[in-house]
């Protein structure tokens, strides 16, 4: 497609403050973000703390390729295809593993962990003068980013790691600052679930305060109906409590250049509260003081949305990634992280809270999915149908370093989001 | 007393059915006070405090999810799910202070109608764990353990308990 015709075609799509459906729906338009947005931007793969040893690996997907992470000698982590350059047949096949030697299953061919090919059977079968091994090593998945300890991918990055996180990278600094020894672990079980609805739906839903009056209305009618409401914790009690509207709109949302956003203002909501007397402010104090202990627990934040591959959850020790699989198919994919020197009754809060806001079973999580697919369903059929996203134009936004800081109830963050994806979309990046 | 192979067997019949017909709140009040369910993500997990779960709910906090299921805003249910649970494979596995441990196998159909789009049918297969106690009202569950044979797939939402 010349590229003048594909730059009509995406400003047709998206206007100020309204998003044509077929964005979420049109097969060409997803494999159109596949080449334009996900294999340009950094996707999160994962944690350092995943791949510990020489040889770990961990297989991860960007931009829909099955790739797979490993630690290699010099203690560098590189990004491969997972796919064997002699017949394609995919090297890595479990999720996560340790191999010395990566030999793959179907004629074996063998690689060291830096992707060079060490060995072929039948070697003298081979014309020496012709195929050299060093021509035929692994396929480099693109170059590997790392913040904090969490591992990026880009295949051909429009920009450097540090640049695209922007402002954003305080949710990485918010979430390891919180571990007392400044470590945080990844712990080997995901809790995942998915939907069968586009990956965008979930970036529009997590910084949207409103919904939890609609979606959630039975959550918070389920939390009110409990006879023994001293017997909740705390924190459980949080995953389904549903503010009023006037709350809600003390709350601000700041958004960043690439699509980044994230929502913050009452600490509550947050499931702030950890002041002196509280395990985990003690541990931080002893740890680091406590002017340190005051600084990081006064952030009062909530859901971090990295666009366009993750959200975190720092209070919560959570990372989600989310896997776009089909235009209408995506998987959310939730690291849990032990926060190294806290007590185990923050991980106890973590592990819990993320049970009920990322596992299937959730009742939070239920009404989400349904509504998504619900709408999946109509989008499906729609041709030239628009969804609006002017909530909030008529109050003023303020710029603050790199940020925009908009009213929490606003719909400024989902219009940042399409600011950017044109801009990848139509080649202005 | 510990409670008989056909004491037990009785029990989970009569649970299935309280659950395939929809009376959750009578289903929660068969777990003793200080009693919990439990689907973990990983089949080798035995310390309900350490890994991700489906399902991981003390009986007090599972009050909010079995309040949910009668709830007129609960999207996720609505229409209603229908479900039709077998259960077989029943044996007397052991025993844990005063509690049977009973394990079992269960297959639950799930079926919904959508007025729109194509309508939800879906399978889930498994081996369930009870820890039943004698009460004076009968038989109690003090926990209950489902692993089923997908639990680390990413599954869709499961908003009925298994």
């Amino acid at each position: 497609m010349a590229e003048t015709v594909v730059k009509q075609a995406m400003a047709d799509l998206i206007r100020p403050d309204a998003v044509d459906r077929r964005v979420y729906s049109d097969p060409t338009i997803f494999q159109m973000e596949m080449e334009r947005l996900f294999s340009r931007t950094w996707t999160l793969v994962g944690h350092d703390s995943q791949i510990p040893e020489q040889g770990d690996y961990f297989q991860a997907l960007v931009a829909q390729k099955p790739i797979f992470l490993v630690r290699d000698g010099d203690q560098s982590i590189k990004a491969f295809l997972n796919a064997c350059p002699h017949r394609g047949a995919p090297l890595c096949n479990k999720a996560k593993g340790n191999a010395r030697r990566i030999v793959c299953p179907y004629h074996n061919w063998t690689f060291k962990t830096d992707g060079s090919l060490i060995g072929v059977p039948l070697r003298s079968e081979y014309d020496a003068g012709v195929f050299n091994l060093r021509d035929h090593g692994l396929a480099s998945a693109g170059q590997v980013g790392i913040y904090r300890g969490f591992i990026f991918v880009s295949p051909d990055p429009a920009t450097d790691l540090l640049n695209f996180l922007g402002g954003m990278r305080s949710a990485f600094d918010d979430l390891v600052d919180r571990a007392p020894d400044l470590e945080v672990i990844a712990q080997p079980t995901f809790q995942r679930h998915r939907y069968r609805a586009n990956w965008k739906l979930i970036f529009e839903n997590l910084n949207d305060s409103l919904h939890l009056l609609g979606a959630h209305a039975s959550a918070a009618t389920a939390l009110e109906m409990v006879k023994d409401q001293d017997r909740l914790d705390p924190i459980m009690r949080l995953s389904a409590s549903a503010p009023k509207p006037e709350v809600l709109q003390q709350l601000v949302s700041r958004f960043y250049r690439y699509g980044h956003s994230y929502s913050a203002g009452i600490h509550n909501l947050g499931g702030g509260g950890v002041a002196a007397g509280h395990p985990h402010y003690d541990a931080l104090a002893a740890a680091r003081g406590k002017e340190e202990a005051d600084r990081v627990f006064a952030n009062p934040r909530h859901m971090s949305l990295l666009y366009p591959s993750a959200t975190i959850n720092a209070r919560m020790g959570t990372v989600r990634l989310v896997r776009p699989i089909a235009v209408d198919d995506t998987e959310v994919i939730a690291i849990n992280f032990r926060l190294k020197g806290a007590p185990d009754s923050v991980f106890q809060d973590l592990l819990n809270y993320s049970v009920v806001s990322g596992s299937p079973g959730s009742f939070v999580l239920a009404d989400d999915i349904e509504i998504f697919e619900r709408s999946q369903e109509l989008y499906r059929h729609s041709d030239r149908d628009w969804n609006s996203v002017h909530r909030g134009t008529a109050l003023t936004e303020a710029t603050d370093d790199d940020a925009v800081v908009a009213n929490g109830t606003s719909e400024a963050y989902i219009r940042n989001q399409f600011s950017i994806w044109s801009a990848f979309m139509d080649g202005s990046i | 007393m510990t409670p008989n192979l056909e004491e037990v067997t009785g029990f989970l019949y009569d649970e299935a059915h309280m659950l395939d017909s929809g009376q959750f709140k009578e289903w929660h009040a068969l777990f003793t006070d200080d009693g919990y369910y439990w689907m973990p993500v990983s089949p080798d997990d035995t310390d309900r405090t350490q890994g991700a779960a489906l399902y991981n709910a003390d009986k007090a906090f599972f009050e909010i999810s079995i309040n949910r299921l009668y709830a007129s805003t609960a999207h996720s249910i609505l229409p209603a799910r229908r479900a039709c649970r077998l259960v077989g494979n029943i044996r007397i596995a052991g025993h844990e202070d005063d509690a049977t441990i009973v394990r079992s196998k269960l297959q639950m159909h799930e079926y919904r109608v959508r007025e729109i789009g194509n309508d939800d049918a879906r399978v889930f297969a498994g081996t369930m764990h009870h820890a039943l106690v004698h009460t004076t009202n009968g038989l109690r569950m003090r926990w209950k353990r489902v692993d089923i044979i997908n639990s680390e797939a990413s599954l869709t939402a499961m908003p009925l308990p298994l």
